[in-house]
C-alpha cells in the first residue's frame, strides 16, 4: 500500500444546523473519512481552500451564503473546481434542483436522508 | 425443502435482505442517538429548543411545527416553524381539548385525514410528559412535500423526542430555578456583608 493510498480521504460537511452536523461527522468518521465542518456558506470556502477535500456535503439553506452560492463560488477556484459536491436540503421542488445543477453540484440529497446511503453516495463519488 | 438443499442463490437473496434491514436499522439507531444527544448536550433551554427544531426539520421531515407547554391550563408556543396564525390558534384553542382526550403518546395521521375545520388539524401530536405529568405537545401541522408520511421508524424518533424533549426542558428550569435561589442568597449575603 503506498502513502497516497493510505491516505484517508477528506470530507467537508457545511450545515448551519448543529443535529445535521452531528449525524454526519459521526457516520463519515465511522466509514473512514477524516471530517472537517462549516456553518454558513463563507466559512465553507475558507474551509474548503484550507483543508482541501476530496469531497462536499453542502446544505442549501444556510446563513452568510447559501449552499447555491458557495456551490458557485467553488466552481469558479481552479483549486475546487472539480471536487465532487454534493447538496443536501430539504428543498425537493424541481426549480430548486435545476438551481442547484446550474449552480454546479454533482449530487442533490433531500432532508430527511438515510445517514447509510448518504454515506454510501459519498464513497461511490470518492470511487469513481 | 431441508436447509441443506437452500439453493446458493437463494441464501444470497436471503443475506442481502438481512443486509438491507441491517443498513436501514443502522440509520434509524444513528438518527436516534444524535436526537439523544442534541437534547442533553447543554443544560439551556435555547439549545433543547434548536434541537428539537432541528431534529423535526431535518430528520424527521416537518418545516410546520410547533413546540408547546403547559401554563396555567393553555398551550403555549415555546418554539415553533412555519406555522400560520391558524395553526397557532388552534394550538390554544382546540389543542388543549385534543391532547386530553389522547392515551396515546404519540398520534399520527393519515394526510388525508387532516382538516383544520374538523378540529384535526395535525400530522402528528406529540405528548411531552415527564415522571407521569404532562409538560407540553409537540404538534406537526405539514410534512414536507417528499415526504407525505410518517413510518415507524419516525414514530419511534417522536417518542424519543417526546420523553426525551420533557426530561430536557424540566431539567433545565429546574436547574435555572436553583440558579435563580442561589444568586438571590449570594445578593443577600453581599447585602448583609455591605450592612
Amino acid at each position: 500500500m503506498t502513502a497516497s493510498s493510505a491516505r484517508k480521504k477528506k470530507i467537508l460537511i457545511a450545515d448551519d444546523q448543529n443535529t445535521v452536523l452531528m449525524l454526519e461527522r459521526m457516520m463519515l468518521s465511522q466509514a473512514g473519512f477524516d471530517v472537517s465542518e462549516a456553518h454558513d456558506g463563507e466559512e465553507a470556502l475558507t474551509r474548503a481552500a484550507a483543508d482541501k477535500p476530496d469531497l462536499i456535503l453542502l446544505d442549501v439553506t444556510m446563513p452568510k451564503m447559501d449552499g447555491y452560492e458557495a456551490c458557485r463560488r467553488l466552481r469558479a477556484r481552479p483549486e475546487t473546481r472539480d471536487v465532487p459536491i454534493v447538496l443536501v436540503t430539504t428543498r425537493s421542488e424541481f426549480a430548486n434542483m435545476q438551481t442547484g445543477f446550474a449552480a454546479g453540484c454533482n449530487e442533490y440529497v433531500t432532508k430527511p436522508f438515510n445517514a447509510v446511503e448518504l454515506v454510501a453516495t459519498v464513497r461511490r463519488y470518492l470511487a469513481s | 425443502m431441508t436447509g441443506d438443499d437452500v439453493a446458493p442463490s437463494d441464501e444470497v437473496a436471503r443475506l442481502r435482505t438481512e443486509l438491507v434491514d441491517a443498513h436501514e436499522r443502522l440509520a434509524e439507531l444513528a438518527n436516534l442517538y444524535v436526537t439523544t444527544v442534541r437534547i442533553h448536550e447543554r443544560l439551556e433551554r435555547s439549545s433543547v429548543e434548536e434541537a428539537i427544531r432541528e431534529v423535526v426539520i431535518s430528520l424527521v421531515g416537518s418545516e410546520c411545527f410547533g413546540l408547546f407547554e403547559w401554563r396555567e391550563g393553555t398551550l403555549h408556543p415555546t418554539t415553533y416553524f412555519g406555522l400560520a396564525p391558524a395553526q397557532l390558534a388552534w394550538a390554544r384553542d382546540v389543542g388543549p381539548r385534543v391532547i386530553y382526550g389522547m392515551t396515546e403518546t404519540v398520534v399520527v395521521r393519515e394526510p388525508s385525514d387532516v382538516s383544520v375545520d374538523g378540529g384535526e388539524a395535525f400530522v402528528a401530536l406529540i405528548r411531552l410528559r415527564d415522571d407521569g405529568s404532562d409538560v407540553g405537545a409537540l404538534v406537526l401541522f405539514e410534512m414536507l412535500p417528499h415526504k407525505p408520511r410518517l413510518g415507524s421508524a419516525d414514530r419511534a424518533l417522536l417518542e424519543v423526542v417526546a420523553e426525551q424533549g420533557a426530561k430536557a426542558l424540566r431539567r433545565c428550569d429546574a436547574a435555572r430555578g436553583r440558579s435563580v435561589v442561589a444568586s438571590a442568597k449570594q445578593s443577600s449575603a453581599t447585602q448583609g456583608a455591605r450592612e
